[in-house]
This record gives C-alpha cells, sequence and structure tokens, in this order.
C-alpha cells in the first residue's frame, strides 16, 4: 500500500516521488493500486495534476486506483474538485454542486489546442473572483487605466494560455498523439499569492528539443528545460515562410519573467530533472515523469502593477518597426 | 479601400492562443488579397489583451512571407502600450528573421528546410 505525504504542494519534493510510486510496477495489487491517504491534509494544484495524470496512465494499464482513508474534508475538496473523475475513481458524490464559477474551477483536462481558450478564460475567471473578493473593484475616474479586476485577468490569462497551448502542442508532438494535459487553479489568501499548475502525458522536453544543438551535446533533461526557457530557442522555431506554425521560442521565458517579476516563482519538470526557472536553481530527483509539470506562483498585488510591456522590450530587436498605430 | 478586423465583434475578450490567430489570419488574409493585393486593413485592439503568440500567429506568419510591404498596408488601432510592445516585438522579430532567411538563401541557398531552420 502507498502512504500520501501530509503535503502535496511541491513537484520535485513531494508529488514527484509519489508518482514515481504510483506508477512503480511493484506497486499494483491485483490490477489495482491502493493509496492510503489518512496523512494527507495539504494539496496545491500540482499535486492535483501530478494524481490525475498518473490515474490516467495507470487506467491506460487497465490499473485502477483507491484512495482510502481520506479524511471527511479532503475527500470533500477531492470531489468538489472532480479529481475523483479525473482520477478514475468511482465516487458517489455528496456534495451539492452550486455554480461557484466567480470563485472555484475544477481541475481540466485538455486534448487538444482548440480547447485552450475554452479552459483559460473561466479559469481566470474564478481565480480574478477569488482575489477580487473583499477588494474593491473601482473604474479609473480618468478612464485611463484598465479596473484592478481586468489588469489581474489579462495577467493571468496570458501566462495560462501561453503556457497551456505550449503544454498541448509539445506534448502531443514525438509519438505522443493521445497525450493530455491537467490544468489546475487557486487562490490563496493567506499569502496572497495565485498557484497554477500543469501536468501532462506527453513526450518531455527532452525528446521535444532533440535536434538542438546543446540537448545533442549533452542528452539529458535538465539541459533540455534550460534551454526551453533561452529565449529564441524552440523545438518548432523556424521561419514561418516555410512552416506557419513555427514558434518564435519566448512564450516560456516570458511566463518565466512575469513570475520573477511578480514575486513568484515558475518550476518546470521533466524526466528526471525539475529546475525553477526564476531562480535557475535545480532540484535533486526523487522520481521520473515522462511528460511536463509546470508550476507557477504568482503574487497578487504585483501582478496588479504588472507591465508586460517591459517584459517583452528586452527580447525587442534593437530597430523597432515602423508600425501604424491610429 | 479600408476593412476592418475588430477583435472585440469575435466574441472573445481576450487573445491567448495560435488556434485563434490562425483563424484570424484567414480572414485578414482574404481582405489583403482584395483590390489585386493593395486593401488595406485597420485592425482594432479596444478593450482586449493578447499573447505574443496570438500575434505571432496572426501577422508573424504573414510578416516573415511578405515583408514591409504587408505591413504598411495594416493599421492598428487602440492599442494598450502592453499590445503595442507585443506587436513591436513580433513584427520586428519577424520581419528580421525574413532577412535572415533571405540572406541565407542568397549566399548559401538551402538543401532542407530543417538546415534553414536550425543552420
Amino acid at each position: 500500500m502507498i502512504v500520501f505525504p501530509k503535503k502535496l504542494e511541491s513537484w520535485p519534493h513531494d508529488v514527484l516521488p509519489l508518482v514515481e510510486e504510483l506508477l512503480d510496477p511493484d506497486s499494483v495489487e491485483s490490477e489495482s493500486v491502493v493509496c492510503d491517504a489518512s496523512k494527507l491534509e495539504w494539496i496545491l494544484p500540482i499535486g492535483l495534476c501530478g494524481l490525475a495524470a498518473s490515474c490516467s496512465v495507470l487506467a491506460g494499464r487497465g490499473i485502477t486506483v483507491r484512495f482510502e482513508n481520506l479524511t471527511a474534508s479532503m475527500k470533500s475538496y477531492f470531489d468538489r474538485m472532480d479529481v475523483f473523475d479525473q482520477c478514475h475513481i468511482e465516487f458517489e458524490s455528496t456534495i451539492q454542486r452550486q455554480d461557484r464559477s466567480d470563485r472555484l474551477l475544477e481541475i481540466k483536462c485538455l486534448d487538444s489546442p482548440a480547447q485552450v481558450h475554452r479552459v483559460a478564460g473561466p479559469l481566470v475567471a474564478a481565480i480574478t473572483g477569488q482575489m477580487m473578493r473583499g477588494h474593491e473593484d473601482p473604474e479609473d475616474p480618468e478612464g485611463m487605466k484598465a479596473k484592478p479586476s481586468e489588469r489581474l485577468a489579462v495577467s493571468l490569462e496570458y501566462v495560462m494560455s501561453e503556457l497551456l497551448e505550449n503544454a498541448v502542442t509539445h506534448a502531443q508532438a514525438n509519438g505522443f498523439a493521445h497525450a493530455k494535459v491537467w490544468i489546475a487553479a487557486n487562490y490563496y489568501e493567506q499569502n496572497n499569492m495565485v498557484r497554477v499548475a500543469f501536468v501532462d502525458t506527453g513526450c518531455g522536453f527532452q525528446q521535444s528539443l532533440r535536434f538542438d544543438h546543446d540537448v545533442q551535446e549533452s542528452p539529458n533533461d535538465l539541459t533540455a528545460i534550460r534551454r526551453a526557457l533561452v529565449p529564441f530557442v524552440s523545438c518548432n522555431r523556424g521561419v514561418g515562410i516555410l512552416d506557419d506554425s513555427s514558434n518564435q521560442g519566448i512564450g516560456l521565458t516570458v511566463c518565466a519573467d512575469i513570475a520573477r517579476e511578480t514575486g513568484g516563482r515558475l518550476i518546470v519538470g521533466s524526466g528526471k530533472a525539475s529546475l525553477n526557472a526564476t531562480s535557475n536553481i535545480s532540484y535533486p530527483h526523487f522520481g521520473h515523469w515522462q511528460g511536463a509539470a509546470v508550476d507557477v506562483m504568482l503574487h497578487r498585488d504585483q501582478l496588479l502593477n504588472l507591465d508586460l510591456s517591459t517584459v517583452v522590450r528586452p527580447y525587442q530587436a534593437e530597430t523597432r518597426p515602423q508600425l501604424r498605430f491610429i | 479601400m479600408l476593412s476592418e478586423i475588430n477583435l472585440a465583434d469575435q466574441g472573445n475578450s481576450f487573445f491567448g492562443t495560435r488556434f485563434l490567430g490562425r483563424g484570424l489570419r484567414e480572414k485578414l488574409e482574404a481582405f489583403l488579397s482584395e483590390d489585386e493585393g493593395k486593401r488595406e486593413v485597420r485592425i482594432d485592439f479596444a478593450n482586449l489583451g493578447v499573447t505574443q503568440s496570438f500575434l505571432d500567429e496572426f501577422l508573424g506568419v504573414l510578416v516573415v512571407s511578405q515583408g514591409q510591404e504587408i505591413v504598411d498596408r495594416i493599421a492598428f488601432a487602440h492599442c494598450t502600450t502592453e499590445t503595442r510592445a507585443l506587436l513591436e516585438f513580433v513584427i520586428g522579430s519577424r520581419l528580421s528573421d525574413r532577412e535572415r532567411l533571405a540572406s541565407k538563401i542568397r549566399v548559401h541557398g538551402y538543401q532542407s528546410r530543417r538546415d534553414l531552420i536550425t543552420g
């Protein structure tokens, strides 16, 4: 029996080791994996996504998962967040569903880039609703600035759209066409932080960047993650004249910059490696996950003052293009 | 003649994905090809947010293939400071890509698509 830790809050430290244990063939007893969840008290979006993604992998192998001894509060939270459903666990819901879309959104699973804007928008609305609770949302008397709720929503949706579309697109390359991405997000009033997490069952960073010169020289997961964070490096950075879906290779870099600018952090995990992209510190590996995991932490008040134009400016060409603004 | 694409009319308040950019690019290309390829287009960004990826898919692809000539036929209306910075980044960077591509073809020719992208 697998014993859940007290907290599932960090990809490298507690989520990845649990995922590794869940997927270990030695953990399977009579086509099922039984987990003692009695100690579990605290789970962040990265933990929810890690559980859902690994249970989905097990379901693909015909293995069922059972969570035993969940506390009442954790059971109710898992129920509310649709964790049982996403983990393929049969569970008779006991909660009365109310529309709380202005404050809470269940964990979601995506398998197509076309779904990204349909998921990101409602998720941002829910998180913005959480963040604005008890705060005034005044219009700018001079009409020059957007309302606080609008400023929060734009910055958050920027990060979610860029990361989520990247995740779905890259995950499904290189023979992983059936890969899925799980996303969950929440706002924590105690420390004024938003947490957004993604975990996918895709090909991972090293596979994605296998043609990159540095990755070929040093083929390991950490090199691949570091390369993905270098501006203008991408698995499909090309020239649109040949391939109209080439990208510019700054999506992940800019999101890491946004996290840094807002007093937060962005942690990327893939294969055996995990890297804090905002501090460039890597973590010792406690497990392996083929796909990718991204855990973003953003500070509410600093998101309100974020100026996206200053984040992008360092990447601009020396000569500004002549554009007609009217 | 001037055509208009008002993004707010497309039913979203935020344009964050390449998926959305691709659909709108087709519309923009159709407008630009009118009047024997001389039509100008005004794109209105009022009251909405965009990402670099959306703009790259919407406009960057056309800029790489057709260069400054296409940029000169587009006017950008009601852009926030952020949208303006992102437009300058995307278009500036794609104009540089186009120049690099042109000089590569002039100097070396090319054998394969991958040579061009990675070389």
